[in-house]
């Protein structure tokens, strides 16, 4: 029979030394042994986080892994701070000058704290370095148009009356209809099968959902272009940098011209043979 | 790098040198009955008392690329940089062209000639795109290089460029007499075009056509000529000797892509350091069918091939 023995005591008695020191050399790792904790609350977070953020620019880094909170660029907030005032105040440590001042603090920060996380126009959710979407010339933003109040909304399938450019090119699979990517209430944005929507310097999340294994190649960087530094900042190129979206596949190109045969091949001046 | 061709009577005595010391005399004299006996009297006393690139010391080094810098001056009318960058700690370079993507436009062709000073006329370029047969696969015998419809990619072929492996195990660099040609830290091979001789053992022995002589004087117009150079790499060459792909090395060992991967509008070259567990080269290698061309000749290319399909 099959014992199982629940494993909820982290420090248990049975626990090898062995074993305890391999799990805080993982903790410390991730930075978050009760050592590491105190220094990160004691230090200026702004300074402590720069180092990480030097390595985030050559990784996706996800909005949850982020620790410090976004408040514009003059100032990031570390959350030991604002513990470590709160408590500071509740256990009488910090004089009320010192809380005035952290108030202060604070209260510059939230001024120049912009949405939560606003992206750059160049820059997607994950951090990655994308150029701007090919846009037709001003096609875009498709919301002076399609602002809902001098264009209905009207979500039928149907041939459009604009827009002949796309639906003569539209070949996508098929049954492809505008809002099947496009999103319906906010025309700049785009959205995904379950509704989310994603901006447009994010799409290959939308591509992503079919194409899952062209998204997991892209992200690693075997599919698709790189530009830049192959050891430090890239640009990553969007899909629809080299597939037009509304006709996916990759269109054929003239050549460059080929080489000279060797029998047609001048020789310069003062050449000899 | 002598020119055996005996074009003008050896121009007399050259400048007549300080004898300093019993060396510097016995040096210039043996350099002046040479060049006499062979007639070469475009180069000067330096350049033929060069060393090797690797035996230079850091001021001999400084002086030679003074030197080589006045002279591109003098002969294209712009400010030529020419560099001498080190290999980067920590680094081997590794290559990998996605044959699935490539599509033979032939762009990157055109991007390395210009970027690496290949000379126009006659005509050099180390990338040789072959179109292949979809049906007989990777087969050097149904290969052709001329293609040229009006448009790429065409029905049941496929593309196959060809450029400097960077082998392992290089035999170019196994059958230079003279030493003038050598594998760098980071994997890059390289010619010392002051130290090579022109012949063209190395082309003999090289399996992938990958080496390239100067059978004539190079011609770049000035407008064309690429100033940001390296000694071991792209540098214009003169007549006489062997070059070939590194890399782009005056790019990427300023952490810059090589030209030819900047350039492909498929996104098939991947470049980037083998010791690092997550580049792109990495990446392939563990996740795609990865091939090696004329892998049965043991050079151990640093050059891969694969399918990202």
């Amino acid at each position: 029979m099959n014992i199982r023995v629940p494993n909820k005591t982290l420090m248990g008695p049975r626990e090898g030394r062995r074993a305890s020191e391999a799990r805080n050399a993982r903790r410390r790792v991730a930075g978050t042994t009760r050592d590491e904790r105190d220094a990160a609350s004691r230090r200026p977070p702004a300074f402590a986080r720069r180092d990480e953020a030097g390595q985030a620019l050559r990784g996706v880094r996800s909005l949850e892994q982020r620790t410090t909170l976004p408040c514009g660029p003059f100032l990031a907030v570390h959350p030991a701070w604002l513990h470590r005032g709160l408590v500071g105040v509740l256990l009488g440590t910090l004089s009320p000058i010192q809380f005035a001042g952290l108030a202060l603090l604070l209260l510059t920060a939230t001024a120049f704290a912009g949405p939560p996380v606003k992206p750059t126009e160049s820059s997607a959710p994950e951090g990655i370095q994308v150029p701007k979407p090919p846009f037709s010339e001003g096609i875009f933003p498709c919301s002076s148009c399609h602002d809902g109040k001098s264009m209905k909304v009207d979500t039928r399938r149907r041939e459009l009356g604009m827009h002949a450019e796309i639906q003569e090119i539209l070949h996508h699979g098929p049954n492809r209809w505008c809002l099947d990517c496009h999103d319906a209430q906010n025309r700049d944005r785009l959205h995904l099968a379950s509704g989310e929507p994603v901006a447009f310097t994010a799409s290959y999340l939308l591509c992503g959902q079919c194409h899952g294994d062209k998204l997991r190649d892209w992200r690693v960087g075997i599919h698709g272009k790189r530009t830049g530094s192959w050891n430090g900042q890239k640009q990553y190129l969007l899909c629809v940098n080299c597939h037009n979206p509304h006709s996916p596949h990759f269109k054929p190109l003239k050549p460059m011209p080929p080489p000279t045969r060797p029998e047609y091949i001048k020789m310069a001046k003062g050449g000899v043979r | 790098m002598t020119d055996l061709r005996p074009t003008q009577p050896p121009a007399g005595d050259p400048e007549t040198p300080a004898c300093g010391s019993r060396r510097e005399f016995l040096g210039t004299a043996v350099a002046t009955v040479a060049m006499a006996l062979t007639g070469c009297g475009q180069v000067s006393k330096e350049e033929f008392l060069q060393h090797n690139f690797r035996e230079l010391s850091k001021d001999e080094l400084k002086t030679i690329i003074a030197r080589l810098e006045h002279e591109y001056e003098e002969k294209y009318h712009k400010a030529v940089k020419v560099g001498n960058e080190p290999p980067l700690p920590g680094v081997i370079f590794g290559y990998a062209l996605d044959l699935s993507r490539c599509i033979g436009c032939r762009r990157c062709v055109h991007a390395c000639v210009k970027e690496n000073n290949q000379s126009r006329d006659p005509q050099i370029q180390w990338i040789r795109v072959l179109q292949m047969d979809k049906e007989e696969g990777v087969d050097i015998q149904h290969a052709e290089q001329y293609y040229n419809p009006e448009e790429v990619p065409q029905e049941s072929h496929f593309y196959m460029p060809v450029q400097c492996q960077q082998c392992k195990r290089p035999p170019c660099v196994k059958v230079c007499p003279v030493g003038a040609t050598w594998k760098e830290k980071d994997g890059i091979v390289v010619v010392d075009y002051n130290w090579c001789i022109g012949c063209r053992y190395c082309m003999a022995a090289c399996p992938y056509g990958a080496r390239h002589f100067n059978w004539g004087e190079p011609h770049i117009d000035s407008a064309d000529v690429n100033p940001v150079t390296h000694y071991l790499g792209n540098r214009p060459r003169p007549k006489g000797v062997v070059e070939k792909c590194t890399f782009c090395i005056q790019r990427t060992r300023k952490g810059l892509y090589p030209a030819c991967v900047e350039i492909c509008p498929t996104g098939s070259r991947k470049f980037g350091n083998l010791l690092d567990a997550k580049s792109e080269i990495r990446q392939v290698l563990e996740s795609k069918r990865v091939f090696k061309f004329k892998e049965d000749l043991n050079t151990q290319p640093t050059f891969f091939y694969f399918y990202g399909v």
